[in-house]
């Protein structure tokens, strides 16, 4: 063999002098030996956190939890299902509290009743007026402004993501962190990432991020948004490194997958198998709804067929009984076409 | 053919091959043979064995996959590909002037304060400024899977590449057929024309703009993707599968006769069934109207799910894992 590239960069670092293994576009650099977190220039980096993680065994108790939550009538779910992958890593996640203010201008557009009158020829030929309601558009301006103060996190790692983490973040928190120990962390085997998206790029992505978020809920209301300006102040930038692990299990030979919150052990969201007797009983429940909705149809028609005025009662019943089974029918035939389930974890 | 300007070996290149990758000594070099350091990738985590079981069980819980696929798919191909792709890093800055849309409203409607009968749009000068870093990923060949193109880079450690780990699986290392300038430039137009559609958010006709677009930090990388193929009764089916995290990027599979007759056969029944109810509901036949509101209610979902479960019997089928 010929020269090799070179492997993996070497850094030193400053307090300790260690040797730490980092990838080539990492930018902020903690060192695996004492823990001091810094840029790839030697320079400390303020308030750096981490979450502590729990072991593999309380991250799998959690995920039993989630199983047993979500079999449904599964009941062999949590003991037949075999972990094939639970490995723990410590995700680099930037986070900062932004505040953000916009005016915006725009319009929507509203019915506006109308009581008009016309002239009508009744059956023994007299013309008579009448008045009736008609709906005409109307514009509405609207200038208004949207405030807020938000949590934001950020994976800070480029044009990377993974199973369940736009859930994941959103309880990544500095007040759930503490001052980074890896003492803390360092019999549960973490794989490290570091950051490659420094304070300055979070900053400018947080901005833009926001500001579009402004600008989508400034506009959802409106018929057309003419102006949306948008400032924005960024405080308690923090850098956290967070614990997640994703767990692939397999149940009767088939493999699915969870996202694991690694500091509370519980799942954020997971895929659920549907089994060949929920799918029968999901088949049964929507054949069932076909036969509600047809009853439902009978009453609604009968009811509508009343002489001389509509018997209300006979109507409504019909009618809520055509709903119950369409909907039914739907959920039921939905299940047995369906892949799997997919369930958030609450907490 | 090439000849690596380093360790002097002959190698095969496309016509179109821009930046090379010896398959000797692994160095990146320009078809002129200046070494190009910017050059990473990301480590497979998942060997041959474990793409391979990974993919089978992944694919098994489709549906209407055959039970036994896991036990009798015989593998045909696996091909460890690594894709080339150029990330850069662009910071765009763009002053602009245009014309933005704005009304005044007239006439107030008396029944709704607020509400106006007569909107007049009216054109108005606007100024501004869009700051932002764009991260721009280009995909090194053309004829690339869009599946492939599109799956997200994986949160695994980048580190610069390493021949020799590629080789241990009998990677094959494509050569990008864009070099670095050419790269450099794409990722210029392409955060040129995101700004374009920021502007375009705030005014409608620009009339004037200046833009500062720096193209900094841009770099290759390759990306290791399991290429399956597998024979399954008659047929061949292929599946692409992420080596450093094991996800199945896409695959194609087989559905079971028994599942698309079972699809076919029901579904037909119940269209049967439900274009029958509606038929007797509507008189068609003409032995007088005969349950009006159930048949339509009844026969019309009856109908729907038929023609769903035909569809879903009948189908070729693909799928992607979400992440």
């Amino acid at each position: 063999m010929g020269s090799e590239a070179p492997a993996a960069d070497m850094f030193k670092c400053p307090v300790c002098n260690g040797n730490v293994k980092t990838g080539p576009d990492d930018v902020v650099i903690t060192c695996t030996y004492c823990g001091q977190t810094t840029t790839i220039e030697g320079k400390a980096i303020g308030d750096h956190l981490m979450q502590t993680a729990v072991d593999s065994d309380e991250r799998l108790a959690g995920f039993q939890k989630f199983l047993d939550k979500n079999k449904g009538m599964n009941k062999s779910l949590v003991k037949d299902c075999q972990v094939v992958e639970n490995q723990l890593i410590m995700v680099p996640v930037w986070t900062a509290k932004v505040k953000a203010d916009s005016y915006y201008k725009g319009y929507k557009t509203v019915q506006v009743p109308v009581q008009k009158t016309r002239t009508v020829r009744d059956s023994d030929g007299n013309t008579r007026t009448e008045t009736y309601t008609d709906y005409e558009k109307g514009y509405v301006p609207i200038q208004s402004e949207l405030h807020t103060d938000t949590h934001e996190p950020l994976l800070a790692r480029k044009g990377a993501r993974f199973y369940g983490l736009e859930d994941y973040l959103k309880d990544v928190k500095p007040e759930t962190g503490v001052p980074y120990d890896f003492a803390k962390i360092k019999d549960l085997e973490p794989v490290m990432l570091n950051a490659e998206i420094g304070q300055e790029e979070f900053e400018k992505a947080i901005h833009g991020r926001v500001a579009d978020d402004h600008r989508a809920q400034a506009g959802s209301g409106l018929t057309e948004l003419f102006d949306c300006r948008t400032t924005t102040a960024v405080r308690e930038t923090t850098y956290m490194q967070a614990p997640f692990s994703l767990i692939r299990y397999k149940f009767q030979g088939d493999l699915y997958k969870a996202a694991v919150d690694g500091h509370s052990g519980n799942v954020v969201m997971g895929e659920i198998p549907i089994t060949r007797g929920q799918r029968i009983m999901w088949t049964l429940m929507g054949l069932i709804g076909i036969i509600i909705a047809g009853v439902g149809g009978e009453f609604l028609f009968a009811g509508i067929n009343v002489t001389p005025d509509a018997d209300m009662t006979l109507m409504g019943i019909g009618a809520l009984a055509a709903i119950v089974g369409v909907l039914m029918t739907f959920y039921g035939f939905r299940v047995l076409i369906m892949t799997q389930r997919t369930k958030k974890g609450g907490k | 053919m090439a000849r690596c300007n380093f360790c002097d070996a002959d190698f095969e290149a496309g016509t179109g091959d821009l930046l090379l990758v010896c398959p000797y000594c692994g160095t990146a070099q320009t078809i002129d043979g200046v070494k190009f350091t910017d050059h990473y990738m990301i480590r497979v985590h998942y060997d041959q064995g474990e793409a391979q079981t990974t993919l089978l069980d992944w694919v098994s819980k489709q549906l209407g996959v055959p039970d036994d696929l896991s036990a009798t798919a015989r593998f045909l191909k696996s091909e460890q590909i690594w894709y080339p792709f150029w990330i850069s890093r662009v910071d765009a800055d763009t002053k602009y002037q245009g014309l933005g849309r704005d009304a005044t409203f007239h006439s107030e409607w008396p029944q709704r304060r607020g509400a106006y009968k007569h909107i007049k749009y009216f054109w108005k000068p606007e100024s501004g400024e869009f700051k932002r870093r764009h991260e721009i990923n280009i995909a090194g060949i053309k004829d690339i899977d869009e599946d492939v193109r599109h799956h997200p880079i994986p949160t695994r450690a980048k580190e610069y590449f390493s021949h020799a780990h590629a080789e241990e699986f009998d990677g094959k290392v494509l050569h990008s057929n864009i070099g670095e300038d050419q790269a450099k430039g794409l990722a210029k137009q392409i955060a040129t024309d995101r700004q374009t559609q920021l502007v375009l958010k705030e005014v409608d006709k620009i009339e004037q703009r200046t833009d500062n677009i720096d193209v900094g930090e841009t770099f290759l990388i390759h990306v290791p993707v399991w290429e399956l193929e597998y024979r399954y009764g008659k047929r061949k089916y292929k599946a692409s599968v992420s080596a450093p995290t094991g996800y199945v990027i896409e695959s194609k599979y087989p559905r079971s006769m028994s599942f698309r007759a079972g699809g076919i056969g029901v579904g037909l029944i119940m269209l049967l069934i439900g274009a029958g109810l509606i038929m007797l509901a509507l008189d068609v036949l003409g032995f007088g109207a005969m349950l009006q509101g159930g048949g339509l209610i009844s026969g019309g979902l009856l109908a729907i799910i038929g023609l769903v479960l035909m569809y879903k019997g009948a189908s070729r089928k693909e799928a992607k894992e979400n992440i």
